[in-house]
């Protein structure tokens, strides 16, 4: 049998999966090499470690494919698109052939990389079911037989698939069918097994009898925790990430992933955050094995354990674990976020929203002007029907309804922020604070397109309200 | 000296009963309350709102789908209180950082969680068993229904923590919003309109003004205040009680060397 060809034998028509004596009745003088699976492997590995370069999170997946977790590395490359054309010139430049793809889930990409229509392609943020749909169902990492049964039913491509009825399709090829689906669509999680650097700090534990209850679980947490966590504090570190593996009986494994918002060595903490996440945990006919591998870890500050004051407070430890308990809740959607100061003029600029740190330093939020609590975002237009001689507005629609002014403080001059985009150059916004009749106090701008007096044709908006 | 001590680990140990029984009726007559600064509202709530429970609070007219006032009101009561204020949203976090510190909480105490539509109720429950808040705020569009309220109630009685919901509804006074939960307490928050007879463009606005509802109050009266605030922290009056009566004409009267609104362009 036929496992993989060259370009001039593909050319030649010969295609894997063949038999090798049909290929040899085609070329006679065809060059055979045995098929070395092991060696594969090894060098796809080899591989795997190599792609560190762009991202910490690599894995070589079976048969010839490398994942890479590339969340919040991107930007370090110049962006997406460039950092997949970076990567595949320089595996091409090493004499491979190499296609890519970058999607929001690991089966999305690996189904444009195998089936999509280009060698390297980039999906928008929840383009998954878009870029899907005109792909053949073999794109989904699918059991041969399924495929074929699939076929056999006129279910060609994902599209046919995913508006199928789930029920029957999955009561004739069972869970999988449905898992893969999900997977690619980002329904389902499906953790990735990066490389492990070799001085990853870890623990496994196998059982004579698999165990399933949570009980159960949860002692084994504590005893993975408790030689983890004795290895951190012996390297003087402390673990920002770290996964948690149950092998199951059936060969599956099922990964829970913790984050931790400052570098964790404390038992207690860690087993914690890991059991509030049993629940998540499916053993099915049971677990053989557990492991806890710490993917990320940073330096600690060196503490003294008594007597002087340590060196963070117990108030931001305890900032620190609530941090992390609210960080990682199930349901929660990104990371938690705090807001920090940003230097700009625009109100909407002052702030911007960054992942919550234990240690954030009180900011001053004092303003000199007034500022309603919440923005429009993006500013609402509204239309002004009658302003005075000098400008200063008296009545103003807004979403269909009239409103006359009885009381106006302004205006508050912002100027625009060319250096953040150009065509902000010159243009000055006047703040007004206007108060209607029935006590809503607008606030409201009118952006001005150069530094002469307000016309009347230039628009306003609604920013807020007090 | 030794048999108050006696009698106050009693009453922490009733107390603690209480509280494992859930037995929120009675347990209300005990908690510890939130004083929101204004003393006729606070008096009219036995000493403020209550803690280790739910509230919600909501907008009236064009601010029933934004949630300004609402916020407005949630940040001024949670200006007495210290400790992280963990903010669960869905959708596009529209607060003000400078705004929100001028109504009396300071941004560096949110936590800001994102929450999918579907899970943002479980999460405020998962949340709200947490220890170490100051408080939980839900902003949400969300019909929260009894039995899922009822849920909530009971995390908060728990752990104790307090969770205030603000509830907005696409439809302009969706009467969904008025439908029985069981939160402790309903307000309805709203701009307060400016007494008839004023002169256009004479005076500047003023002090924001809000009318604040107490629509419902679990074991009490409702009531209807209209308070007054600054825009600096910790600063909040009740102007008058009720809300139709005539606000006293102090409030508004403008120095008279304050220059008119137009002369303050540069």
């Amino acid at each position: 049998m036929i496992a993989a060809v060259d370009r001039a034998a593909m050319a030649a028509g010969i295609s894997p999966g063949a038999p090798l004596a049909h290929a040899q009745a085609l070329v006679p003088d065809l060059a055979v090499a045995p098929a070395d699976r092991d060696g594969d492997a090894q060098a796809l590995s080899r591989l795997a470690e190599w792609c560190l370069w762009c991202a910490p999170l690599t894995s070589a997946t079976d048969p010839d494919g490398i994942w890479i977790d590339a969340t919040g590395c991107a930007h370090l490359h110049g962006g997406e698109t460039s950092m997949l054309t970076t990567l595949l010139e320089r595996l091409s430049g090493m004499g491979l052939t190499v296609r890519g793809a970058m999607a929001d889930t690991p089966g999305c990409a690996w189904a444009l990389a195998h089936a999509g229509g280009q060698a390297a392609e980039v999906i928008p943020e929840h383009g998954q079911a878009a870029a899907l749909d005109p792909l053949p169902v073999a794109a989904l990492r699918l059991d041969a037989v399924i495929v074929k049964g699939l076929l056999q039913l006129g279910l060609e491509h994902s599209r046919q698939l995913r508006t199928a009825p789930r029920a029957p399709l999955v009561r004739r090829f069972g869970p999988d069918l449905m898992r893969r689906l999900d997977q690619a669509l980002g329904l389902l999680p499906e953790p990735i097994r990066p490389v492990l650097p070799r001085d990853a700090v870890q623990d496994r534990r196998s059982f004579l009898e698999p165990v399933s209850t949570a009980d159960a679980i949860a002692t084994v947490i504590g005893v993975l925790v408790e030689t983890v966590c004795m290895e951190l504090v012996k390297r003087g570190e402390g673990a920002r990430q770290a996964d948690l593996l149950c092998e199951r009986v059936d060969g599956s494994v099922q990964a829970v992933r913790i984050g931790t918002a400052s570098p964790v060595c404390d038992p207690d903490h860690m087993g914690r955050l890991l059991r509030a996440r049993i629940e998540t945990i499916e053993p099915g006919f049971g677990i053989e094995a557990m492991q806890l591998i710490v993917r990320q870890s940073e330096r600690r500050a060196a503490r003294q354990v008594t007597g002087m004051p340590a060196d963070m407070s117990p108030q931001e430890t305890g900032d620190a674990e609530l941090l992390d308990r609210l960080g990682n809740r199930a349901a929660l959607d990104g990371v938690p976020v705090r807001m920090a100061r940003a230097e700009s003029h625009m109100p909407e600029r002052r702030q911007v929203m960054m992942p919550a740190t234990p240690c954030m330093k009180s900011t001053d939020w004092s303003c000199q002007w007034p500022r309603p609590a919440r923005l429009f975002d993006p500013p609402e237009p509204v239309v002004m029907i009658r302003q005075d001689a000098v400008g200063v507005p008296l009545q103003v629609v807004w979403r269909g309804h009239a409103y006359g002014i009885v009381a106006c403080d302004g205006p508050e001059r912002v100027h625009g922020e060319w250096w953040h985009d150009a065509s902000e150059y010159g243009r000055i916004r006047n703040y007004w604070i206007a108060a209607e009749k029935g006590g809503l106090q607008f606030w409201l701008f009118q952006s001005v397109r150069c530094a002469g007096t307000p016309d009347a044709a230039s628009p306003w908006f609604l920013h807020g309200l007090f | 000296m030794a048999r108050t001590q006696d009698n106050d680990t009693v009453a922490v140990l009733r107390a603690q009963i209480l509280r494992l029984e859930r037995r929120s009726g009675v347990l209300a007559h005990d908690a510890a309350r939130l004083a929101c600064g204004a003393t006729e509202i606070d008096t009219h709530l036995c000493g403020g709102l209550e803690q280790g429970t739910t509230h919600e609070v909501m907008g009236r007219g064009a601010d029933t789908s934004l949630g300004y006032y609402p916020t407005r009101w949630i940040a001024t009561i949670l200006s007495r209180t210290t400790g992280p204020v963990a903010w669960i949203y869905t959708g596009c976090l529209n607060l003000l950082a400078e705004g929100l510190f001028q109504a009396g909480l300071s941004p560096d105490r949110l936590i800001c969680l994102h929450a999918a539509p579907d899970r943002v109720l479980s999460m405020t429950e998962d949340i709200l068993r947490e220890t170490g808040l100051a408080a939980v705020v839900t902003d949400f569009d969300r019909s929260p229904g009894l039995t899922a309220s009822r849920r909530l109630r009971l995390a908060a009685e728990g752990s104790g923590q307090t969770a205030f919901l603000l509830r907005r509804a696409s439809r302009m006074d969706d009467t969904a919003l008025l439908h029985p939960t069981a939160s402790s307490t309903r307000w309805r928050v709203g701009p307060a309109p400016y007494p008839a007879g004023s002169a256009p463009v004479a005076f500047r606005p003023g002090r924001p003004r809000m009318r604040v509802e107490l629509l419902r109050h679990r074991g009490g009266r409702a009531g209807e205040w209209i308070v007054e605030t600054e825009h600096a922290p910790d600063h909040l009056a009740v102007v008058s009680s009720l809300a139709d009566r005539p606000v006293a004409p102090t409030w508004i009267a403008p120095p008279a060397s304050l220059p008119a609104a137009g002369d303050a362009r540069p």
